[in-house]
Formats: C-alpha cells, structure tokens, sequence
C-alpha cells in the first residue's frame, strides 16, 4: 500500500430498467438508455480512457447492472442509439447556424457541435459501438473494478419470504456478468443497497466477496461494529458489507449544499427542447408533439429564482476543477484524523453514488472525476484511491458481524418499495415466484420447447421483480408505464405456468415474448430449484 | 391506534389512467412560457428574458417506416417527461414535485385540467394477456418488514375457507393478532380489529429489532377461529448502536473461495468503547439533520442537507475546505 494513510473508494452505480421495445419504432422510455449514453456512459468512458492512455494511476469500482448491460450490448438499441445521436448531431450544427452573429450563445451552440461530434466519434470509432467491451477493457488495463447487480435489480428484502427469487437475482446477474465480461464479478451492488441477514450467503455461493450498504447497515450491526463506516464488516458467510460514508456522500448528493447545485453549473431544466419554438424541434421531442429535454442547454444555474445567466463552460469546468480540489482536501483531512484515532487499522472512506448523477443531472460530473483522480494522483500523499476489491486483497482480516435489514432508500429500509402506491405487486410477485419454484421442481427434464418456455418464464418473473416500476410508482413519475411492465411481466409468467402445467405450450407466442423480452439468452430456470 | 388503513391493495395497479388527451398536448405547447425562450443577446445576462428566438422553421424531415414497425402505441398524448425518472432517482422525489415541467402524472394531468380530459384510451394489449387476478385463493397470510417498527400484511383465502371461518358466528368481527420472540416463546402483543376485505394492511408502531408473526382470526361473543394459515416470522431491523459488544474478527484470503470457506473466528484485542462511539458519530447521519438512510432513489431528495459539508465549508470537521 505504500504510505498513504488511508483509502478513497468511488463508486458509480450505473443502472438502469430493461427498457427495449422492438414492438413499435420509437418509444418513449428507451430514452431513458439514449441520454445516459450521451451524457453519462461516454463521457465517463472518455474520462476514464484519457487518464488511463496518459498513465494516471486511478482505481474506481462501477456497477455495471445486468439489464443495462443487455442492453448496451443489443444490436436494436445501439442502432437506435446511433441514429438518435445522429440526429442530436444534426440539432447542434442548425443551433450553431441559429446562433450566428449572437456572441453569447453561438459559442455555446459550437460547444455542442464539438461535444456531439466527439461523442459520436468515441461511440463509432473508439468504441466500435460496443461500450460494455469499453468498460471491460478498463478493467482489464486496471483502472476499474465493475461489479454486478441484482439481475434486473430487485429489491431482495422483500423477497425473504421465498429465497429462492432472491438466490437467483444474485445466480443469473453473476452469470450475466461472467458472460458480458469475461470475468467473475468481485463484488455486488445489492440493488438499492437493500440488505437482509442471510442474503449474504447467495452472494458467498457466486463469490461475490463484498457489496455496499447505506452508513446505519454498518452503524446499527450486531454486534457493535468498531471502526463504524472506515471498515468493512464481514458477514457470517463471508461477504463484506462496505458502509457509505455520510460527509462524502453529501459533499456530492445534497441539492441545497452539494457541488452540483453550483450557480455556475449548466442549469438541467433550461433545454431548447422547451426553450425553442415547437416547430423547430419537433423532431427531438416526443412524438405527440409535447416538450421534453433534448440535451442542449445554455443556461447556468444562476441562483434559486427563474432568473437564468448564459452558461459559461469555462467557468463551470473552473468550478469543477476547484470542487475536485475541496472534495479531495476534505478526505486528506478526514482520513488523517481516522487514521490518527484507528490506530494500525487504516480507515477507508467510500463514496458511492448513482452514475447517472454525473453528466446527465450533474453535467460537469464526468470533468469532476477527470480532476479529482489527478489531483488524488499528484497533489496530495495522504490517501489513495483503491476499490473494495484492492481493500480486502491488503486487509483481509476484518470484523465479523451482520448489518440489519436497510437501504440507501428514503427512510433508510423498505418505505420507498412498499407503501400504499406499489404495496399490490407484492401478493402477485410472490405467487410467481412459488410457481415458478414449483415449476423448477417438477421439470428435472424437460423438452426443448418446455425449456424454452420455463427459461421464459424465469425472464418474466425477473422483469416483474425490478425495483424500479415499484419505485416509479412511488415517485409518480411514469406510473403508467411501470404499471404496465409489472402486469405484462406478471402476466406473461402467467400463461406460461399455465401452458407448461396444461402441457400446451404455444411456441408461436412464446417466439414472441422471446423476442420482445429476450433479456439474459443463456438464462437457465434451475436455479430456481428449491433452496 | 396504532395501525392505520392502507390504500386498498390493488387498486392503483387496476387503476384505469386518467389519460389526458389530443387537445392536452396543445395545451401544453401553448403553454411554453415565454420567458422559456432563449435569450438572444448578451445584454440578458442580467436582465429579463427575452421573447423566443425566431427559429427558421425546418422542413420537415420524413422518415420512411420500418417495414415491419407498427405503430406507436396508443399511449396517452401528455405523458411526464420522461426525465423524470432520472430526476427523482439522483434528486429525489422532491425534485420531481418542484421541477419546472411536470414530472409527475398529476402535474401533467392538472396542467391540463382546465381544458379539460379526453377519455382514457385503451393500454396496449398486445398479447390479449387480461389483468392480474384478484387473488389466488390458497390461505395465505404474508408478513413483509416495511421498516424497524412497521410489519406490512397482506393475505388471500379462498372462498370456502371464509364460508367456514364465518359460517355460525353472530356479529362476527376479523382480528389481527400480532406476535413477538420472547426467549422460545411466542408472545401476543396486539389484538387489531380490521376489515379482511382490506386484503393488506400495516402495523404501525411496533418494536425495533423483534422478531414478528401475525394470525387473522375472525371471532365473536362466544368464539374464535383461525384462519389458515399464520404467517411467516419477520424480524423488524433494529434501530441504533446494537448493545452487544464481541469483537470477532476473521482472516478471509482473497485466494480463497467463499462457498467453500469456513469461518474461523478470532477473538479481537480490547478495543476503547469511547473510541468506538466517536468513530459511529462521524459516519452518523443524524448530523446531517435527518435519519438514517438517504441517498439514491429519491433518499437523498428529502435529506435536509448539511449545515459544514459545503463546498469550503469553514466549519467542517477537517479543517475546512479551501
């Protein structure tokens, strides 16, 4: 380890639900994919690859969620992808004609043009269009730890009651990622930090040697942890709980006090996509004609009142570099006192965060971490970045206890995924899982149809489980639609229990369903076998 | 008392969308303020905004249809923007509440109330799959931990299980009758009346960190009977700093396998409880102004946010930013 001190663990928890309609030409919520692209996945990428080419010794652990991967990984999508930024490409060089002769927005307007064009670049011809082989490769060349997720993220605590839908989030999502990566995944991010005592030990059988929980999962462990947050805790059978450091965590999450609420930040919500006569953008916004963000923005935040500034992307990119500069002198100074009062137990302090934060909400995110891994790299010998992986490698022995049943959710447990907005799916998604159980038991050898069928099945209930229709129904946000995944998921594991049960399956409408839900292809549904 | 009624447990998710309309969309787009626009000048930069830029309008480009594309689905015509999910999963649910545009599907629908709502169109049913059954009739009563002091209930009987259950009683009521581990015995700690037609509901205000299960029995003057079948046991996290102290600690090699792995615990040395206590408070969030938890999916959105981690805040533990 060197001399330092201590550690600084980032994590990026990119994610997000399966979101792939075949069916119809555009959909709405596969937008969800195309702008973190565009704002999140390559931005980071190109961050990450110019450190790497110039040598700077960075360590950074990342999700990489199954459905996310699947997607990045399909050929459908990353053709619409293409074709989308192709013409996000085409917005910018008429907003650059727009803009002539006006000095305060046409540099901002030739700012995107050079931004699109770079990223479509990246996108084509560095990455070959294939970003999860981007991610991979930084693995490879040391730079990132990429662990895995829940397989579609499911929130496991409430499925205690059938273990065995918890067992194979964990089994399919650690396939997935052997398969996507060429590698077994090292850790996992627990889908919402959502923990259970025993569910350490599906994570144990894939040798998953740790996962993340919110600061109270690590506070309020039994018994009493020592070191609090600075340390991992192993659980029972073996796991390692790593705890979210509260002061890091804020420095970047808090909307009032955080970096990213900065007056000189690039204003999320002014977007020529509202901004701009209708007419002129029809083609980016949504296609009933009503107004959403397209990702050209020229508005910095100013201050709390309508009232915005032009954007300055010199200024912002100042501001990050100096935010990178206090971020990283708050940890110096942290982990000094830690590593003061800890005594040969050198303390690591961890800083996860949703990737989706940088870049797409927090715009100059990406050029934040581009200058907080320098700045940790050649300014500072107190501390140095190492992932939960290279932690336990250099420390292996550590406290043995077992966090509590919590999240990183609102309220800290299960609120956010149970209250009277989604509480209903729960009835139906436990029912799915006992039959999908049963149906495991009772088909030791099946035929090629009934196994086409059963691995079906077992896609559809793990669609049905994502955390994030439960989630969206809380929020309020795209209720319907979520609502709409939840049953069509539901309702497709349905007629196929029933089918195999009548044996009768109807191969037509199951080639259907594959196709349109055809997420993880080698899925195998005896893991769902009894635990 | 201590448990209040759930929304009716399925409700939401039969719910018919109150889908807004054609004309909405209209009104949305004629509802672009016009102090949206673009300012055109530098002058604006400490001045009001200024009417929207004359944008040349395009011609409109024509792309060919897929030929196997159907067409899109009929979705309703205001939908939240689809951002939205974003906002409230980095921002929290606050976020989406106080945006500028509507994120919700009640900010869209009351934007466009005054113009009043088309009628719901239908969802897209591909497949001709249905709905989702009311039930499934096979006795079950499921307990779910909600969070330390709330246990989530829900339960399914079929209906001659209800027939017998019901069947000679007079003025007869349904009861939930929670119990909690105490050393090997199972103790009754709250007898709750409640409407079995509710089909869920939520025990509020129980104790942190026990291990629960509930039965429903329907009871009158004279009787009571079970209705099958209890439910599981559930163990409500517990909440705070755990009393016991017992430092174990394990070696577990990177090399070595965890399936295969067997725990070998060693005793830890002395450790200072003070030490210990001033460590949990500097990972403790309550100093952040709020509770535990935060974060992702919408957590963070509602955390008040601290008063010393600012940017250069001068009062942070550390000495300050700079």
């Amino acid at each position: 380890m060197g001399d330092v001190l201590g550690y600084l663990s980032l994590h990026l928890h990119a994610h997000l639900p399966f979101v792939r309609h075949p069916e119809h030409e555009d959909f709405l919520e596969e937008d969800w994919l195309y702008e973190a692209i565009t704002e999140t996945y390559l931005p980071l990428l190109r961050v990450f690859d110019r450190a790497a080419d110039e040598g700077i010794p960075f360590r950074i652990s990342m999700t990489m969620s199954p459905p996310l991967v699947a997607m990045l990984r399909d050929e459908l999508l990353m053709r619409r992808y293409a074709r989308r930024l192709d013409k996000l490409c085409e917005l910018a060089d008429r907003e650059v004609h727009r803009t002539r002769g006006d000095p305060t927005f046409h540099p901002l307007a030739l700012h995107y043009r050079s931004e699109f064009g770079d990223l479509r670049g990246h996108f084509h011809d560095r990455y070959r269009r294939d970003l999860v082989g981007a991610f991979g490769r930084l693995e490879e060349a040391g730079r990132l730890e990429l662990v895995t997720c829940g397989a579609t993220h499911g929130f496991l605590p409430l499925m205690e009651t059938v273990p065995e839908a918890a067992r194979a989030q964990v089994a399919v999502a650690a396939a997935y990622h052997r398969r996507s990566f060429g590698r077994d995944p090292v850790g996992i991010w627990l889908p919402e930090c959502g923990y259970y005592p025993g569910v350490d030990q599906f994570l144990a059988e894939q040798n998953l040697r740790y996962f993340f929980v919110d600061t109270h999962g690590i506070a309020d462990a039994t018994p009493r942890p020592r070191y609090g947050v600075y340390a991992p805790l192993y659980t029972p059978t073996g796991p390692a709980a790593f705890g979210r450091d509260a002061e890091s965590s804020m420095q970047v999450w808090s909307a009032e006090h955080g970096y990213p609420g900065d007056a000189d930040y690039r204003e999320f919500y002014r977007d020529v996509g509202w901004d701009l006569d209708l007419e002129y953008v029809r083609d980016h916004v949504q296609p009933t004609g009503q107004r959403k963000n397209v990702g050209i923005k020229y508005h910095r935040i100013t201050g709390k009142t309508a009232h915005k500034e032009p954007y300055d992307p010199g200024r912002a990119r100042e501001r990050a570099a100096e935010h990178a500069g206090n971020f990283m002198f708050n940890r110096e100074r942290q982990i000094e006192h830690l590593a003061s009062r800890m005594g040969s137990v050198r303390p690591i302090v961890v800083a996860p965060y949703d990737a989706e934060l940088y870049g797409h909400w927090w715009y100059e995110g990406p050029t934040f971490i581009d200058f907080l891994i320098r700045k940790v790299a050649h300014d500072q010998k107190v501390f140095r970045l190492a992932t939960p992986g290279d932690y336990l490698r250099e420390n292996p022995e550590q406290q043995v206890a077992t966090p509590p049943m919590c999240s990183w959710g609102a309220g800290g447990y299960a609120g956010v995924w149970l209250d009277g907005s989604n509480d209903w799916v729960y009835r139906h998604l436990h029912k799915a899982a006992e039959r999908m159980i049963a149906l495991a038991r009772d088909h030791r050898e099946p035929t090629a149809l009934q196994r086409r069928a059963l691995n079906q099945a077992a896609r559809e209930l793990l669609l049905a489980q994502s955390s994030d229709w439960a989630f969206i129904m809380k929020t309020g946000t795209m209720v319907d639609y979520a609502i709409r995944r939840t049953k069509e998921h539901l309702l497709r594991f349905g007629r196929l229990h029933d089918q195999l049960r009548a044996g009768t399956v109807d191969e037509g409408w199951l080639g259907e369903v594959e196709r349109k839900d055809g997420i993880f292809p080698e899925v195998d549904y005896a893991v769902y076998r009894p635990v | 008392m201590a448990s209040r009624k759930k929304t009716r447990a399925g409700t939401r998710g039969a719910r018919g969308r109150k889908a807004a309309g054609a004309p909405k969309a209209a009104a949305r787009a004629a509802k672009a303020k016009p102090g949206a626009a673009v300012p055109k000048a530098a002058g604006a930069r400490g001045g009001a905004r200024k009417p929207v830029a004359a944008a040349p309008a395009p011609e409109r480009k024509r792309r060919p249809a897929a030929a196997r594309a159907l067409p899109p689905p009929p979705r309703p015509a205001a939908e939240p923007d689809p951002e939205s999910h974003f906002v409230a999963r980095v921002r929290g649910e606050e976020a989406v509440r106080e945006a500028p545009h509507p994120m919700t599907e009640a900010a869209v629908e009351s934007a466009a109330a005054p113009r009043g709502r088309s009628q719901p169109r239908p969802r897209p049913d591909a497949d001709d799959l249905g709905d989702l059954p009311w039930g499934y009739g096979d006795d079950a009563l499921v307990a779910l931990p909600r969070d330390p002091s709330t246990l989530f209930l829900y339960w399914d009987h079929a209906a001659p299980t209800l027939e017998r259950a019901w069947a000679g009683l007079q003025g007869g009521r349904a009861e939930i009758w929670l119990f909690a581990r105490r050393g090997d015995e199972w103790e009754r700690v709250r007898v709750e009346p409640f409407a079995l037609e509710a089909r869920s509901w939520y025990l509020h205000d129980l104790e942190p960190g026990r291990l629960y299960r509930a039965e429903i029995h329907i009871a009158d003057a004279r009787q009571e009977r079970l209705l099958p079948r209890p439910s599981n046991a559930v163990r409500l996290p517990p909440v705070g700093p755990s009393a016991l102290v017992d430092d174990r600690f394990a070696r577990i090699d990177w090399g070595v396998h965890l399936a295969r792995w067997l725990g070998q615990w060693r005793a830890g040395a002395p450790f200072a409880d003070d030490l210990r206590e001033h460590l949990a408070r500097f990972g403790d969030w309550a100093r952040f102004g709020a509770g535990a938890g935060g974060g992702s999916a919408g957590g963070m959105g509602g955390r008040p946010s601290s008063p010393w981690s600012a940017p250069g805040s001068p009062s942070s533990p550390w000495g300050g930013g700079r």
